[in-house]
């Protein structure tokens, strides 16, 4: 497996982000109000950093292709299960599960989402890909599961602004962070799979550009300052007294 | 060719919607003191009136079946219209009573909270509601019950007046008739 600098430049940026996301939500102490994302960012770097040396020895000839791709593949997987966790526990139930009146509901809607997301990945998985064997398989697996945690996402932030549930910052930023490379990837696994190893290049480093987007918009949200409630509407009377005595003063000289 | 091509719009209908979500996220919390200016009137006994099901019986009585059809709809798009404005207004006082959970007083933390629950409960009952009415638009002569809209309103309208007497006294009665 040949990579070349762009490869690596997307690579490392994705990491150093994600090590850079990590450090942010140790130094703001968000450990415990964000575990889940918390172990989905650990995970990642920890599974960037042994596919980087297997990638290493791979090129010293003291690993093969086939040790890279199933450590790979294995990895993604356990990835995937902690993006579903990410959704369930920091998203959906930061988010719904607050509000007493939504506990209910919102879980038999959140349900019904998950299994019609279900059949859709299924249909989708069901539609040949150029590719045939393990990777075509793969494929198939990786573009339903995109195609889930997109759809989750979506009807999550659609929920949300149904019901006009505020959202709070850094949950915000994992839900805008995680939906915009999962999108990202969907569109670009639906490619790989249509068109087969031709674009198989191209379509890896779009998927590494949109990583990269989703660990900075990770990043940006949680390195910003919290914003302040903001409040529209009349000018305060005490504004307009004040303004009143201005204005006096200004007569009286 | 179909599925890529679906994935590929399904994706980029993901995007738009966050992208929308990010822009329009900073809505500011509606002040007390100026509510009026973002709620919609609501007449609650007129919204009774018109699914009142004893008034519906006697118009069914009293009039051809084709004109009480034709009168049927048109009160159910006004209840339609009634309904959006409910639900329209619970959105507002979400937000208010929303930025009022954090306050320091409990009693005024609890009342936020009632408000913000009753706000969510009017939001859904007001979607299925919805539904049921523009069903019964198509079939004027079903018997379906539009649920419990107005009494929600009512108790979110209770809810509010609570939650200001709390926090604004002197805004109580102001707040009161804005919704």
């Amino acid at each position: 497996m040949s990579l070349t600098l762009t490869d690596y430049l997307l690579w490392g940026t994705a990491e150093i982000l994600l090590v850079m996301a990590c450090a942010a939500i140790l130094r703001r102490r968000l450990v415990y109000q964000f575990p889940v994302f918390f172990v989905y960012a650990a995970f990642n770097v920890l599974r960037t950093a042994v596919l980087f040396t297997i990638h290493l020895l791979q090129l010293q000839h003291r690993m093969g292709y086939a040790d890279y791709f199933y450590a790979y593949w294995m990895t993604d997987a356990v990835s995937v299960v902690l993006g579903f966790a990410v959704i369930y526990y920091e998203i959906y139930c930061g988010v719904f599960q607050r509000y007493d009146a939504l506990q209910r509901l919102g879980g038999i809607l959140f349900a019904c989402a998950g299994i019609a997301l279900l059949v859709l990945a299924a249909w989708a998985a069901s539609a040949p890909g150029a590719e045939t064997g393990v990777v075509g398989t793969v494929l198939l697996l990786e573009r339903s599961v995109r195609l889930m945690q997109c759809g989750l996402v979506l009807f999550l932030f659609l929920a949300a602004f149904y019901f006009g549930l505020p959202w709070q910052n850094y949950r915000f930023g994992i839900a805008l962070g995680f939906g915009v490379f999962a999108s990202i990837e969907l569109a670009a696994v639906a490619v790989r799979s249509h068109m087969g190893a031709s674009v198989a290049a191209a379509c890896s480093q779009i998927n590494s550009a949109a990583y990269s987007s989703g660990v900075m918009i990770w990043l940006c949200y949680l390195l910003a300052p919290k914003p302040a409630l903001q409040y529209a509407g009349v000018v305060q009377h005490n504004d307009l007294e004040k303004w009143n005595q201005a204005l006096l003063e200004i007569l009286e000289r | 060719m179909i599925t890529t091509a679906l994935l590929i719009a399904f994706a980029l209908v993901v995007v738009g919607v966050l992208i929308r979500a990010a822009r329009r996220r900073r809505d500011p919390v509606p002040d007390l003191q100026a509510l009026e200016t973002y709620t919609q009137p609501v007449d609650l006994a007129a919204f009774r009136n018109l699914i009142d099901p004893a008034e519906e019986d006697y118009l069914r009585e009293n009039l051809p079946a084709g004109r009480f059809h034709t009168l049927q709809r048109e009160r159910l798009r006004a209840t339609l219209e009634y309904v959006r404005r409910t639900a329209y207004n619970s959105a507002i006082l979400l937000r208010v009573g929303e930025a009022a959970r954090r306050d320091q007083n409990p009693e005024v933390a609890a009342a936020a909270r009632a408000l913000v629950n009753d706000a969510l409960r009017l939001r859904m009952n007001a979607m299925l509601a919805m539904v049921v009415l523009y069903g019964r638009i198509v079939m004027p002569g079903a018997r379906i019950s539009v649920g419990r809209v107005t009494d929600i309103y009512e108790n979110l309208t209770q809810g509010l007046v609570r939650l200001t007497r709390l926090q604004d006294p002197a805004y109580a009665a102001r707040v009161s008739a804005a919704v």
